[in-house]
């Protein structure tokens, strides 16, 4: 897998670049989240090592991608993408299911409970290091499909997770600003152009995804700036930074879609 | 005034911001550090705009470095406007409005910064020099700062945040009442 490098790298090492990125998030997300509830579950841990690990092995691969380090990025995404899968399932379980009035306040636990999505984002961030391991250990395929292929297909599956788990919690905040219905609308549609870049190399396929993923890109700075503004609206605002980090808008909740729309936009230059 | 006057006295020194105090650093850093940003974008924004209107060569490469340390200084600047947004007391308000927006606009300059310094990094790898197109996304892009760099004007020059009361008073060499203080922050 070749392409036009950009300050020296090649597309595969700027996607792992923009992978560490994305797991870094998704360990400070994990971390606030988890801190709220106390981790009074040993299990809670387990994002924070998993995807601590995931970002140092993507980021060294990034940097030198010699067959030590592509070996250390194969095993840490196996296990962000295992620890993703468990920790749907117990998120489900802990977060939803046994909560009082279980199934029957399922809108209730769907908007306070644990965030029924938010692993598998873990989990997503791994099978990208895989994948991008795969292309840079020189394998055409991945699984059997074709590494820029696999990865944009699994850029349009985070960023449709994405979407779904910011509708859920834009919904909690009853869209009290009309600005938090842009990502439902943007997300989409770059996860599709992302999945036809994918099926159809270069053309309008192409020039759709690079539109599309560069502006949800600079929509996650965009809500980056609204969620700090949101922190700011709290009662207290942000002289209560620990109490606005936990209840107020998720944080660095946004930037992820800049990270996933990075990694798609190195991939996109892949040949 | 307690407060002035430990200063003053340099008090024991128990972390950072003490040290800090003690070498006479006692100034915020986000309105120092903005104008790193701010001189380099519009540098860079200059120095493209002459090389594609005047075809001057020479300068090429200028826009290029100065959006570089724009993008090298912009962390540091979002990173302690933060640091003094939870350091300021500001009360409901139209000071509160503005501040509000210069924190939305703040990642969004960023993210924006973040972009055109892309395109300029893919324009000087191939060589080529900046373009119309690039230099009017770089354009919107300082415009977008414009108005980031007025609304913190505002919050300064007109609500006086971390200016009133946060310095070592100069020597008075005639010690008598001063005139009222006009600026919120001086209170």
């Amino acid at each position: 897998m070749t392409g036009a490098t950009f300050l020296g790298l090649g597309p595969l090492r700027w996607a792992l670049a923009a992978v560490a990125a994305l797991a870094a998030l998704l360990v400070l997300d994990a971390l606030a989240g988890h801190a709220r509830r106390r981790f009074h579950h040993a299990a809670m841990w387990t994002p924070v090592v998993v995807g601590g690990a995931l970002v140092a092995a993507s980021g060294i691969a990034a940097a030198w991608p010699v067959a030590a380090a592509l070996v250390a990025l194969r095993a840490a995404g196996w296990a962000a993408v295992a620890a993703g899968l468990v920790g749907v399932g117990f998120h489900h379980v802990y977060g939803f299911a046994r909560r009082p009035g279980g199934y029957a306040w399922a809108r209730h636990h769907l908007m306070y409970g644990a965030p029924q999505l938010a692993p598998l984002g873990l989990a997503g961030a791994g099978a990208l290091g895989l994948a991008a391991a795969a292309g840079l250990g020189g394998a055409a395929a991945w699984l059997g499909v074709p590494v820029r292929a696999a990865l944009l297909g699994l850029v349009a599956l985070v960023l449709l997770g994405l979407a779904a788990q910011t509708a859920v919690l834009h919904w909690r905040g009853a869209f009290h600003n009309r600005a938090m219905g842009v990502p439902l609308a943007v997300a989409p549609l770059a996860a599709g152009a992302a999945a036809w870049a994918a099926a159809v190399p270069g053309g309008p396929a192409r020039l759709s995804a690079l539109a599309l993923l560069w502006a949800l890109f600079l929509l996650g700075f965009v809500g980056l700036g609204f969620h700090l503004r949101g922190f700011d609206r709290m009662e207290g605002g942000l002289y209560l930074p620990v109490y606005a980090l936990f209840e107020g808008p998720p944080a660095w909740a946004p930037a992820l879609y800049s990270a996933a729309s990075a990694v798609g936009l190195a991939v996109v230059h892949l040949t | 005034m307690a407060k002035v006057a430990d200063q003053e006295t340099h008090g024991p020194v128990r972390n950072m911001r003490d040290a800090r105090r003690a070498a006479g650093l006692s100034a915020p850093l986000h309105p120092i550090l903005v104008h790193f940003t701010i001189a380099l974008t519009a540098t860079a924004l200059a120095f493209d705009a002459v090389a594609v209107g005047f075809g001057a060569g020479a300068v090429r490469d200028v826009g290029w470095w100065a959006l570089v340390g724009a993008v090298v200084s912009v962390p540091f600047t979002v990173a302690t406007g933060v640091a003094s947004r939870v350091r300021i007391p500001v009360a409901e308000g139209e000071a509160r409005s503005f501040l509000r927006a210069h924190m939305l606009l703040g990642p969004t300059f960023a993210g924006l910064l973040l972009a055109v310094a892309v395109w300029r990094g893919a324009l000087w790898e191939a060589d080529a020099g900046a373009s119309w197109p690039y230099l009017a996304a770089l354009a919107a892009t300082a415009l977008v700062m414009g108005a980031q760099g007025y609304l913190g004007g505002e919050l300064v020059y007109r609500y006086g945040m971390e200016v009133g009361g946060r310095y070592r008073r100069l020597h008075d060499p005639e010690p008598g009442p001063r005139p009222a203080a006009s600026a919120a922050g001086d209170a």
